[in-house]
């Protein structure tokens, strides 16, 4: 199948960051706002679209009238403390591997951590590796088995934690024939439903959303026809500078027409109907169920679980009878921790009263301040809490 | 997590495997979920697994589209 490496076009994707066109851009929505002429809530739901937005400063580009909110776009931080429990007490066992993404390995579940004296701190799975527990972290779920082969005499757990983009590996990994000795965990999350449940809340006012970019090159934007029939704009949208801003652009389009559609300022990627081969690997193995979304609810139809033919892979059976059910559920967050509230983005991180103090990316508290996509560790690293910097047009 | 970024496909292995430029250097990938690539091809990468590639058509549209937005009248 080797053939010659012939390049068949030439395609740059720093045009995505230029700064031309960010400016051109930037121009566009001071248009589109005063157009609209009232103030306009929209909100991401992708951990990696709020960390772009820190990293590139874009909030400082867009309106004073336009504010862009972090929703439920963080799968750790919405991942139950039941599994993290679970994950801490398999690495425990003696003859048992536990293996994750490295975010999850920081992220505390319910279990008090002995003699820590910050306030109610838990344990996660890198206090359980101090604790001599063996704890690895991995880059893919194709590393997880690999582990797994290379261990026969140990059970290997694959700590799966993820949306669409991410469960789709472990489909595909699974289905290829993975060793006998692993297990998930199965986190997996599927995020229409939750947006289905958005607009009950009380004080819902969001007008569009920003849809999860490489989440939708998967399942398609299909799955979000919901929104717009509710009458949200919704626009598909990339990372980088150029596709984030692009997408705000079709959003204030959209509400300056009174209209509500699914644009796809994405498309280089994304399609209406996904990745027919991906979504059928992913349907194969997975089948979708009731999951809870941690500090939100037990949301139905939201958590992709193991289809039958496929669960002698379930770590929560084969463990059954060597876990401890009754301390895997817990309270949710520690006392005073407010990700619920900032997963919703019913508030911002800094309205949390111990952001940047208790709760910092070195000595993280609450969920939100310990994964790389978290709403709040983002805005502690990029300074989104402090006075917006006045970027003119040059 | 979504984190996914193009690379350009160097060359193709087998159904499931390809080696993507990495900077001056090549890396194994697995692609499994993407049908009919060769050499030359782009496709956005997110943890070790391509989720699909860019086509050349797809990303020419994309550009054009992105342009229509710089230029407001043209916009229907
Ligand atoms: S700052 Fe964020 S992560 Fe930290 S305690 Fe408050 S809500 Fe939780």
């Amino acid at each position: 199948m080797s053939e010659a490496a012939t390049p068949t076009f030439d395609f740059d994707p720093h045009i995505y960051k230029d700064a031309d066109v960010v400016k051109g851009l930037q121009e566009k929505l001071a248009t589109l706002a005063d157009e609209i002429g009232r103030p306009v809530k929209l909100m991401h739901i992708c951990g990696t679209h709020e960390h772009e937005m820190g990293r590139f400063a874009l909030r400082d580009l867009i309106p004073e009238s336009v504010e862009v909110l972090a929703g439920p776009g963080c799968p750790v931080c919405v991942c139950d403390n039941e599994y993290i429990n679970m994950a801490i007490q398999l690495s425990l066992l003696d003859d048992v591997i536990v293996t994750s993404f490295g975010d999850m390995l920081a992220v505390p579940g319910s279990i008090p951590l002995e003699g820590e004296r910050r306030g109610d701190v838990r344990m996660s799975l890198l206090d359980a590796r101090a604790q001599g527990g063996d704890v690895r972290a991995v880059y893919s779920a194709f590393d997880a088995a690999q582990i797994a082969r290379d261990n026969p005499d140990k059970e290997v757990v694959f700590f799966s934690v993820g949306f669409e983009t991410t469960v789709v590996a472990v489909a595909a990994m699974l289905k290829r024939g993975a060793p006998d000795n692993l297990s998930i965990i199965e986190a997996n999350y599927y995020t229409p439903p939750a947006t289905h449940l958005l607009p009950e809340l009380d004080g819902f006012d969001i007008e569009g959303f920003i849809l999860p970019g490489h989440a939708v090159t998967i399942t398609g934007l299909r799955v979000y026809e919901h929104l717009a029939e509710q009458g949200i704009a919704c626009a598909s949208g990339g990372f980088e500078p150029v596709d984030v801003l692009a997408s705000i652009a079709s959003l204030l389009e959209q509400l300056r027409d009174d209209k509500a559609i699914i644009d796809n300022p994405y498309s280089r990627l994304v399609k209406y109907d996904g990745n027919e081969k991906a979504r059928s690997e992913l349907h194969e193995v997975f089948e979708l169920g009731p999951i809870r979304w941690r500090g939100i609810a037990e949301i139905p139809e939201s958590g992709y679980k193991l289809r039958p033919e496929y669960q002698k892979y379930s770590a929560a059976r084969k463990f059954a009878g060597r876990l401890d059910q009754r301390a895997l559920a817990g309270a949710e967050h520690p006392k005073g921790c407010r990700c619920a509230e900032v997963t919703l983005g019913q508030i911002r991180p800094d309205e949390c009263g111990v952001f940047g103090k208790l709760c910092t990316p070195d000595a993280p508290y609450g969920p939100c301040m310990v994964s790389h996509e978290g709403t709040c560790r983002a805005w502690y690293l990029y300074g989104m809490h402090k006075e917006k910097l006045n970027v003119e047009v040059a | 997590m979504c984190l996914g970024i193009p690379h350009e496909v160097v060359d193709v292995m087998d159904a499931d495997t390809c080696l993507i430029k990495v900077g001056d250097r090549s890396q194994h990938c697995f692609i499994g979920l993407v049908e009919d690539l060769k050499a030359g091809d782009w496709v956005v990468v997110h943890a070790g697994f391509a989720i699909d590639k860019i086509a050349p058509e797809d990303a020419k549209a994309n550009l054009k589209l992105i342009q229509t937005y710089l230029e407001p009248e043209t916009r229907a």
